[in-house]
């Protein structure tokens, strides 16, 4: 017992006597309209641009951001609750930049943007801070895409490959599936040494709970965070949410390991911003958008990008979400991060009510870097098949008016129809890359053509099981060369020939 | 065209300046004309306000507030405008006392829109916290 009370007395006074009381010059300033999330404030002559405030009210301190540095006053934003805030309040200069918690703890945890808890599994132990705003790493640190992400959806890793470092834009109608796909590729990173981070920008909470309980079903969460600013929160959160998130995946950038964030979504997030800079009374633009909305994006998503390994080899993908009105693509902030990301996914409504799902456009859909990352092997099969899924679409809308077809086209169709069939998956179903090797590879090479358009889907999954009983080495194979040799095709042709003499339903 | 309380203070402060004070009392009546026809007389307590900003900037004169948790003695007072002139450069320094015995000891204090915190409370506070973490 004394020895304890010795210890604590020990303890106290080297702590009492390593401490060492300083003297700090603080600034402070006077709020002097306060309203919408919104403050203004004399005072603070020497304060910085997005330099954390702390405004002292009755019920605590509350923090803010100050974004407009004037003649005469600053505004600045409240991150929380501002009813509190009122007239005559102090303000003081915290003099560093916001910064949020980052690092391991932070995994299968559900935060605010400024990185407090959500959700009910008790504190998060954090000793290292990030600033939400860095300046993106530069053209001397940077290597060129080479790594695949696999989303485990075939229509993507097929059609519009993406790479580790990639940003790939999902952009679409509302319900359509965007979200879908989003979540998907999150769950396929298992086992892929990827860290997932999820960051959503004015979403319904609830929907964001069913999403987490999907995650945590797949056992995604065990490798994601989601930090949510939610649509009750104000404008202020949903803003800086986004930048959050990157600056929690930096965090695992800077130790060398590959993330993936996804923004769901961006036309909230300048939303937010619009709503942040009307009332600070930045001049409006088109759609009433500030000047700087291009910037806003891009500096964030400048920020994902594949390190060299001289600086640890990391690598940040974004894919950021888009929601379009009506399927207007030419809108403005649609065309500002078609043109930032490295590609589109493009999903229409069209095809989605014809139950292609995910109803992803073969046409509009791009990636200008991932073939680069694609593995070998599913670069030959799935080479062509972006072009024929394209020219099918044509070819079909064209083949309604006519019956008399010559063998060709009829062939095209033919084989146009078992394409878009492959293509079509449920949600929460990945596909693994060797599978999607196997199926590409027989409907590339006309094995599936005697297999009816309607028992495709059938056919598929009966080939993917049989592959794990019967083809386990062929699998293995796949993955590991990541290249088709004369001979692995061969035993793969063997393999789809074999498991056509099970079933029934084959055309004679 | 509007005119802000600040640009008819600063107006006013250069036509006053250097003028002595038969002259300034013309300037500021014909000052008070003007508030009148521009129909900013309203504005008159904002003028006051911001004139009086650029006059001690001008004059390097600097208000502050100490706030102790007991009386200061005089020579400590001294000491501490003393500080306050070498920490903002000011010349003169208007100090406005009070008194806050929840300090438990030292002072607070302000200048400007700065601050210094020297209390005891602050330091017991920020120990508080090193402490806990």
């Amino acid at each position: 017992m004394s020895n304890t009370k010795d210890f604590i007395v020990e303890q106290l006074k080297t702590q009492i006597e390593g401490y060492k009381s300083e003297l700090k010059e603080q600034t402070v300033g006077i709020v002097t309209e306060v309203g919408d999330g919104i403050a203004r404030i004399s005072g603070l002559a020497d304060v910085m641009m997005s330099e954390m405030l702390e405004f002292n009210t009755k019920e605590g301190a509350v923090f803010g951001v100050a974004l407009n540095l004037e003649e005469d006053s600053v505004g600045a934003i409240v991150l929380g609750e501002f009813t509190g805030i009122k007239e005559g309040d102090e303000v003081k200069a915290l003099k560093r930049i916001l910064e949020v918690p980052v690092g391991e703890n932070m995994i299968g945890r559900v935060v605010n943007p400024l990185g407090e808890i959500k959700d009910t599994k008790g504190e998060i132990q954090n000793d290292k801070f990030y600033p939400i705003e860095k300046i993106a790493p530069g053209v001397m640190t940077r290597k060129s895409v080479f790594e695949p992400v696999q989303t485990g959806i075939k229509a993507i890793d097929a059609m519009v490959p993406i790479g580790r470092g990639q940003r790939e834009l999902i952009i679409g109608d509302r319900q359509i599936g965007k979200t879908a796909i989003a979540i998907d590729a999150i769950i396929n990173q298992k086992g892929q040494n990827m860290k997932c981070i999820y960051v959503g920008i004015g979403q319904k909470e609830s929907k964001v709970a069913g999403i987490m309980a999907k995650l945590e079903e797949a056992g995604a969460m065990e490798y994601t965070t989601i930090v949510l600013a939610g649509a009750s929160d104000p404008a202020s959160l949903s803003y800086i949410a986004p930048y959050t998130g990157c600056a929690m995946a930096e965090y695992f950038l800077d130790k060398g390991e590959d993330v993936l964030i996804v923004y769901d979504d961006l036309s909230k997030h300048a939303v937010a911003y619009r709503e942040i800079s009307l009332l600070l009374r930045r001049p409006p633009g088109r759609e009433a958008y500030p000047g700087d909305v291009f910037y806003l994006h891009s500096r964030l998503l400048e920020r994902s990008c594949k390190l060299n390994e001289e600086n640890g080899g990391g690598s940040i993908t974004a894919l950021p979400v888009i929601e379009t009105q009506a399927g207007d693509v030419s809108a403005y902030i649609p065309t500002n991060v078609i043109s930032i990301t490295d590609g589109q996914i493009y999903l229409e409504p069209d095809l989605f009510y014809q139950g292609n799902r995910p109803a992803v456009n073969a046409g509009l859909s791009v990636s200008r870097v991932g073939s680069a990352a694609q593995i070998k092997a599913m670069k030959k099969v799935a080479g062509k098949m972006r072009l024929e899924a394209a020219q099918y679409r044509e070819l079909a809308a064209f083949a309604q008016f006519g019956s008399d077809l010559d063998d060709e086209t009829t062939a095209k169709l033919e084989r146009g129809k078992r394409i878009i069939e492959i293509f079509k998956q449920d949600q929460f179903e990945p596909v693994a890359v060797e599978k999607q090797v196997l199926i590409f590879f027989s409907v590339s090479n006309s094995l599936l053509d005697n297999v009816p358009v309607k028992k495709i889907i059938e056919f598929e999954k009966g080939l993917y099981k049989y592959a794990d009983t019967n083809g386990g080495e062929i699998l293995k194979e796949i993955v590991e060369k990541g290249e088709l040799s004369d001979e692995l095709s061969k035993k793969i042709t063997n393999l789809v020939g074999d498991y056509k003499e099970t079933v029934d339903y084959l055309i004679k | 065209m509007r005119i802000t309380s600040k640009q008819y203070a600063v107006s006013l402060f250069e036509c006053v300046s250097d003028k002595n004070k038969k002259e300034t009392e013309q300037i500021v009546k014909d000052f008070a004309k003007v508030l009148v026809m521009n129909n900013d007389i309203n504005k008159h307590e904002a003028v006051v306000v911001e004139f009086l900003k650029i006059w001690n900037r001008k004059n390097k004169i600097i208000d502050a507030e100490i706030t102790s948790a007991n009386e200061i003695a005089k020579a400590d007072i001294k000491k501490i405008s003393d500080y306050i002139k070498d920490l903002s450069g000011a010349e003169t320094v208007n100090l406005e006392m009070s008194l806050d015995e929840s300090l438990i000891g030292g002072v607070i204090m302000k200048y400007g829109d700065k601050i210094l915190d020297g209390s005891l409370k602050t330091r017991l506070n920020t120990l508080k916290n090193k402490m806990k973490n």
